[in-house]
């Protein structure tokens, strides 16, 4: 494709154009990109919980597996055979969410499930997950710090555990509470470490030089180390983070960035536009213009030219000059457009 | 006057690996379209710019695995080619259509002449490849390019640390083939940090990465000069705090600059807004409206009512905005200037790449402004990478960083929530597979250490960050889903016939021909290390 002159001058003989702009405002919503997520408030969870087991506000267990698909997906492939909902084991793990909520989930294996169903359907015995706190212990079962009970159900295999306070160490163990007040642990996780929620109590400094990898080495001085105390920096850091840490879900690609998003009101709305199509034909090897631009032909001498129609009157003269030059046709279109 | 502080630009360039050779029209390859129109040619232009007039600037760019895999995709390569003619044709017929518009007819030329642009940037100044474009500018040692983790997988739920390494070092692999050199610095997926992962970085190569604000913060013991001054890991890995108050100007969606009402409406394109038949060509090839890139309107208000957009109106408002930043930026350095008895700060401002011009168009007039002040019209604050800034200040703080991402509430919850927590148990599952695969053949024939390589293919594409998070936000879920499923299953699939075999070797091509990134990948990544 040629490249055209983009120098060429609009047409200016039509006043009507900046009534028809704000009818054209079309009142839509458009498709929707991915949206961002709603920032709440509570940026972050404040809120110490008490050193007793917190209410454990646990979120009921999703239906497990992905949801079903709905699209259509030209060529399909053939049907999932080595999809595995589950692999055949008695396994728990244990996530972070952040400092205060920690994720588990859990597979049973069918004889696992059918013992367990058989030994719970006395109603004496639950199912729990039993939560301890094992910070800087090595935990053998028994020598917590504490621990919560969360009761659950055989059909969930996934609990989000609100556990006592950031920067500690959890594992969860699932298993019977017996009617004698017993626990019997079925399975046990890992064990994870909840992030620090503030800044750290510790203010000891240790300074290193980096290698030299970039090729400089340090002299020694110190003298930018004279500062003030990490006190004067902390305040004003603690004013500026925890009032906005991550405020707005800045995740990659799907995100929307600083664009604020217009909800479109549901009113009924009507948007009218017109549009003019010019065509006609020629000699294939023709010149042909159209209020004086040139436009190209379709490779057998068609050619049709739309546009966007104003209100007001348009001439619109086409012109077609054959390729020795020696003869041209004209032919002028004039149309006139009002919105009542 | 004198230096107070630098500034650390720097953009995080992603995309995942969306490549469907199986179908004609893929309605999420146009991410990867839409961002070279936009947003990276755009900034290579920029960078030629300001390099032919010499104005010394420096910024520093994660350009991910998958996306660099992209750019050297030659089925890709080929695709945007159309996809640009497409656009060239569509924005001629435009620029006919709205003769009578003059409001509009302005705009028509501008994208048509930008199209242009892209195509003879895109085709014949960077030979199809945009890879190369920007080991230009880093060799002439304005930009710093980072890499990431092979797929952008999010570490802090990763948990198996074998899987972890792999994804650090086929980044850096793919980081090495397309531009060069080794990786000095990484970008973590959503700046995803978890306990233990310095020594993994460090074992690479790495010499810093990226954290927000509170990983560096909570870290213990306390930084010193918070965010200002990177620390150093125990492994001996710099870390970088993102600064709130320089990001905020520009993301926040109450404050931030790309909601200003004289630049363009993202909203509105003539994808949707225009009558069927004539458009039909331009949006999806099964008939959907989609997006085409032509946007006449500007932001104009809170309401509905947009007004035409007038490029030279937001182009000034661009050199407004980034005149603001930058006297807000040389306060910041004079505060912190004192804050920090003497010590010149470092302020780092990450963004997604993509916010430049995708999603805020006029987004690379804003840097382009911003680098020429920096440059003519001041002295109190330096653009940097952070090599420069570490060997200009070789002495760091060890603090041990704290967990934390840039996501949504500063942790995990966005990859980590009702729509996306069930595919942890999966994706756990394949990395410990794929462990075991690696300990149990080190010494397989041809045929099955293919398998064994697309396995490891599959698992990586399984971990991107990015269908957690789509699934999260709810738009597009289907295909996030579909591509988490897809890859388990491939993966399923060969680990069954690796240990029943036989290996099936038409679909084996098949998936190969799919999933065909990292070409040099090596399973034994994942093997156990004595």
């Amino acid at each position: 494709m040629e490249r055209k002159s983009s120098k060429k001058k609009s047409p200016d003989t039509h006043g009507a154009n900046k009534a028809a702009a704000k009818k054209n405002a079309v009142k839509r919503e458009p498709r929707k990109r991915a949206a961002k997520p709603e920032p709440s408030g509570d940026s972050l969870r404040r809120e110490r919980k008490p050193a007793q087991a917190p209410p454990p506000e646990p979120q009921p267990a999703p239906p497990s597996g992905p949801p079903s698909e709905q699209r259509e997906w030209g060529t399909p492939e053939p049907a999932p055979s080595h999809w595995q909902d589950r692999y055949g084991e008695d396994r728990l793990v244990l996530m972070i969410r952040d400092p205060y909520w920690c994720f588990a989930y859990w597979e049973l294996t069918p004889e696992t499930q059918s013992d367990l169903q058989a030994r719970l359907s006395g109603g004496q015995a639950r199912l729990i997950l039993r939560v301890y706190d094992v910070t800087d212990v090595e935990f053998d079962g028994t020598n917590a710090h504490r621990f919560m009970d969360v009761e659950i159900s055989l059909e969930a295999d996934n609990w989000y555990l609100n556990v006592w306070s950031a920067d500690r160490s959890y594992c969860v163990e699932l298993g019977l509470l017996r009617p004698d007040g017993k626990f019997e642990m079925i399975l046990r996780s890992n064990l994870v470490t909840t992030p620090r929620d503030s800044v750290s109590s510790v203010i000891d400094e240790e300074w290193m030089v980096l290698d030299d990898t970039f090729e400089r080495l340090y002299k020694a001085g110190g003298a930018e180390d004279r500062g003030r105390s990490s006190e004067a920096i902390t305040k004003y850091m603690l004013k500026r983070v925890r009032a906005d840490v991550s405020s707005g879900g800045l995740g990659s690609m799907g995100s929307e960035g600083g664009r604020p998003r217009v909800q479109a009101k549901e009113d009924f709305w009507l948007v009218v536009n017109t549009e003019l199509i010019v065509y006609g034909a020629t000699e294939p090897d023709a010149k042909v213009t159209i209020q004086g631009n040139a436009i190209r032909l379709n490779p057998d001498g068609t050619f049709s030219v739309r546009y966007a129609l104003p209100d007001g009157r348009q001439e619109i003269p086409v012109r077609a000059e054959n390729a020795s030059g020696t003869q041209e046709r004209r032919v002028t279109p004039i149309v006139e457009k009002r919105t009542e | 006057m004198a230096q107070y502080g630098y500034l650390m630009l720097v953009l995080h360039a992603h995309l995942p690996y969306v490549r469907h050779p199986e179908h004609s029209d893929f309605l999420e390859e146009d991410w990867f379209y839409e961002a070279i129109t936009e947003t990276y040619i755009p900034i290579i232009d920029m960078c030629d710019r300001l390099i032919a007039e010499g104005v010394d600037f420096r910024f520093t760019m994660s350009l991910t695995p998958t996306l660099l895999s992209m750019f050297g995709d030659p089925l890709l390569q080929e695709r945007y080619l159309n996809h640009i003619g497409s656009l060239i044709e569509l924005a001629e017929k435009e620029v006919e259509r709205t003769r009578w518009q003059p409001e509009f007819n302005g705009t028509a030329q501008m994208y048509r002449e930008r199209f242009y642009r892209c195509r003879s940037v895109f085709a014949e100044k960077y030979h199809r490849n945009l890879a190369l474009a920007f080991r230009k500018f880093q060799d002439l040692g304005k930009l710093e390019i980072i890499t990431c983790g092979a797929t952008h997988g999010y570490f802090p739920l990763m948990l198996n640390r074998n899987a972890m390494r792999a994804q650090l070092a086929v980044g850096v692999q793919t980081y090495q083939k397309y531009l060069g050199i080794p990786p000095r610095g990484i970008w973590l997926a959503e700046c995803g940090y978890t306990q233990g992962l310095d020594a993994l970085l460090a074992e690479q190569g790495i010499k810093f990465f990226y954290m927000d604000s509170h990983g560096i913060f909570h870290g213990s013991p306390r930084p010193k000069y918070g965010i200002y001054a990177p620390v150093l890991t125990r492994a001996g890995v710099a870390a970088f705090g993102r600064d709130v108050e320089s990001s905020k100007q520009v993301w926040s969606s109450l404050e931030g600059y790309p909601g200003d009402y004289w630049y363009r409406e993202f909203y509105r394109d003539i994808g949707y807004d225009l009558e069927y038949e004539y458009i039909r060509p331009y949006i999806h090839g099964q008939g959907f409206r989609i997006p085409t890139g032509i946007k006449y309107f500007r932001i104009t208000g809170p309401t509905n009512h947009k007004e035409p957009y007038d490029y030279w109106r937001a182009r000034d408002r661009a050199a407004e905005h980034a005149g603001n930043f930058m006297f807000n930026r040389q306060q910041q350095a004079k505060f912190l200037h004192g804050l920090l008895g003497g010590r010149k700060s470092v302020v780092v401002a990450p963004y997604d790449a993509e916010l430049y011009g995708h999603w805020w168009y006029e987004g690379p007039e804003f840097l382009e402004f911003l680098f020429r002040k920096l440059h003519y019209d001041q002295q109190e604050i330096k653009p940097v990478t952070a090599p420069e800034y570490l060997r200009e200040n070789p002495r760091l703080q060890v603090v041990t960083p704290s967990e934390s991402s840039w996501g949504y509430k500063g942790y995990h919850e966005q990859w980590l929530a009702g729509p996306n927590d069930w595919i942890y148990r999966h994706l756990h599952k394949a990395a410990e597979r794929m462990v075991e695969l690696a300990n149990r053949n080190p010494q397989p024939d041809a045929l099955r250490r293919r398998a064994l390589n697309q396995a490891a293919r599959e698992v990586l594409l399984a971990q991107s960050s990015d269908w957690a998070f789509i699934m999260k936000t709810g738009t597009m879920v289907e295909y996030a889903v579909k591509r988490t499923r897809d890859h388990l299953e491939r993966f399923n699939r060969l680990y069954w016939d690796l240990q029943h075999g036989p290996l099936d070797l038409d679909w084996l091509s098949d998936i190969e021909y799919k999933d065909n990134l990292f070409p040099e990948v090596d399973y034994r990544l994942y093997a156990d290390r004595p």
